[in-house]
């Protein structure tokens, strides 16, 4: 589904992507670990075409992808979250939904022409929208400004946001950083179910506990490499992600 | 001539409605912060004045090329700065307006430069001659209409939601499938459009022009009145235009020397803006508060 090949990413003198390559396979979760400051999210960022790769290649669904534009990586079926939550604050949670869908509505002729077929369009990706938003319990909120939402519903409503991309590769980044227990759950329910519906998932996440109640596979990652992957407990029990995370003088303690 | 006095007044308001109405597109709606609007509105005036004396154009046709000319200028200006937004984007533009200010100054041949155009001819309709400010107050309303629907369709429309996610956070819209370079380019088209229009209604209602029209304090006024009637609403540019027209009048009637009416009407002006932007800084009738840079941080690198 996902192969990142080599890929090199630096700074000025900060090689935050060093020769970093693994695969994600199709219809799985997989959850990427790493302490601060190891290249998880430049590496959603050159994968998502944030940044241009240095050097190495992304090739996505049989299909390099290396020099794609970002805004053409929604289009083959990319959908992604960000940590620090960029919805549109102005806008309604309705509005932020419609506009991660396609639309023929948007160009600009059809603003004046307002033909049948384009409001046909956009009343049908209305529909579509309230299903999502409801998938993720937003629906009420729907006509609400996306600023007037809690934290956590912020993060919701990213994920839906992401979902009406019509995604079949998510990337996540840390879905569950600052919110509340119970949302916690609901998040990773709705996480089990896309993976039931055949998407393939790529997610960032700090809590370890949760992470292994979802992920199929791990990768860990550390100065812009990829140091372990495989069975998730695995990949935590790994001597250099314990190192890693706490130092090398742990190792004994909790190896 | 009270009433004259009056259609004047709400002549050049209209007009500036328009100039406000044509800014909040680019900045109200798409967050591009052009401070080289005047330019686009003096291009409409200068394409519309020589169109109408060179060519002998009638002036319907030559306001409608002066649009699409600063229609134009306006999409090319949004390439090289594409990838500028915030405070980077406001100063390439002042330094187009400056650019266009010098051309205006200095291509004696076609400008006549500091001379200015004069004689430009007042519109006419089947032999009827708006030569009067009551009449042109007709030909301004006319245009003002079509600006304000047009405007309104537009930013009302899927298109419009698109612009005012790319003023929210121009990568996450990149991130959801925008192509939102092209999107900026065709705002800052619309914006100059009618700027350019509002360039040649003010040419034919003056009759003449000079560089001095289209500096950078012109585009303090677009950005005044947009600040002051609220970003992102259509009303609010007409209500800013209006109050902006009409606030520094009484200053004639009090019997100050003209040498401070200039002045003092600056001094209005800046104290309307800082009270705005310190008591309601969303404006009158707008939907956010004032501001340049993004909102977000960027995300970090982890």
């Amino acid at each position: 589904m996902l192969k990142v090949n080599k890929l090199e990413k630096s700074f000025g003198g900060v090689r935050a992507l060093d020769s970093c390559s693994f695969e994600v396979e199709e219809g799985s979760i997989t959850g990427l670990i790493g302490p601060n400051g190891s290249g998880k999210t430049t590496l959603f960022n050159v994968v998502s075409g944030i940044y241009d790769a240095d050097a190495g290649s992304i090739v996505y669904d049989g299909e390099d992808i290396t020099e794609l534009e970002i805004y053409k990586r929604a289009a083959i079926g990319m959908g992604r979250t960000f940590q620090i939550v960029r919805i549109f604050p102005k806008l309604t949670v309705l509005d932020n939904v419609l506009l991660a869908q396609p639309h023929i509505g948007e160009s600009f002729w059809s603003a004046f022409i307002r033909s049948k077929g384009m409001r046909a369009d956009e009343s049908r990706h209305r529909q579509r929208a309230l299903e999502i938003l409801g998938e993720v319990g937003l629906r009420e909120k729907a006509n609400d400004l996306a600023k007037n939402l809690s934290y956590g519903q912020q993060k919701l409503l990213e994920i839906a946001r992401a979902l009406a991309v019509e995604p079949k590769l998510l990337l996540l980044d840390e879905p569950l950083a600052g919110v509340n227990p119970a949302l916690a759950v609901k998040i990773i329910g709705i996480l089990r179910k896309l993976r039931e519906e055949g998407k393939t998932i790529l997610v960032i996440e700090h809590r370890m506990r949760d992470l292994l109640k979802l992920a199929d596979k791990m990768i860990a990652m550390d100065n812009g490499r990829v140091i372990a992957q495989g069975v998730p407990i695995k990949v935590l029990r790994d001597r250099k992600v314990v190192e890693s995370y706490l130092g090398e003088k742990s190792r004994e303690k909790f190896a | 001539m009270v009433f004259a006095y009056i259609a004047n007044l709400l002549a050049l308001a209209g007009i500036y409605g328009i100039v406000g109405i044509s800014l909040n597109v680019a900045f109200g709606y798409t967050g591009l912060a052009n401070l080289g609007h005047a330019a686009l509105f003096g291009i409409g005036a200068y394409v519309s004045a020589l169109l109408a004396l060179s060519l002998g154009l009638p002036f319907w046709a030559a306001l409608l090329v002066a649009g699409l000319f600063a229609a134009f200028i306006g999409w090319l200006l949004a390439w090289p700065t594409a990838r500028l937004r915030g405070d980077y984007l406001a100063l390439a533009t002042l330094g187009f307006g400056f650019i266009v200010e010098s051309v205006f100054k200095n291509w004696m041949d076609v400008t006549r430069g500091p001379l200015g155009i004069p004689g430009i001819p007042k519109p006419e309709l089947f032999g009827f001659v708006f030569a009067s400010t009551e009449s042109y107050l007709l030909v301004v309303a006319f245009f003002l209409a079509i600006t304000y629907f047009v405007v309104k369709r537009v930013v009302d429309s899927p298109f419009g939601r698109v612009l005012k996610a790319i003023r929210e956070d121009e990568l996450a819209a990149q991130s959801l499938g925008k192509h939102t370079h092209r999107y900026k380019a065709l705002a800052l088209a619309l914006s100059g459009f009618f700027a350019g229009i509002a360039g040649s209604l003010f040419a034919h209602y003056i009759t003449f022009i000079d560089p001095s029209s289209f500096t950078i304090f012109e585009t303090i006024l677009a950005f005044s009145i947009v600040i002051i009637g609220g970003m992102g609403s259509v009303e609010g540019a007409l209500i800013g235009a209006a109050l902006l027209t009409f606030l520094p009048e009484p200053l004639r009637f009090i019997g100050f020397p003209s040498a401070i009416i200039g002045p003092a009407r600056q001094l209005i002006y800046a104290g309307l803006l800082i009270a705005i932007i310190l008591k309601r800084p969303e404006g009158i009738r707008g939907e956010y508060a004032f501001g340049l840079g993004e909102k977000h941080a960027k995300s970090k690198q982890a």
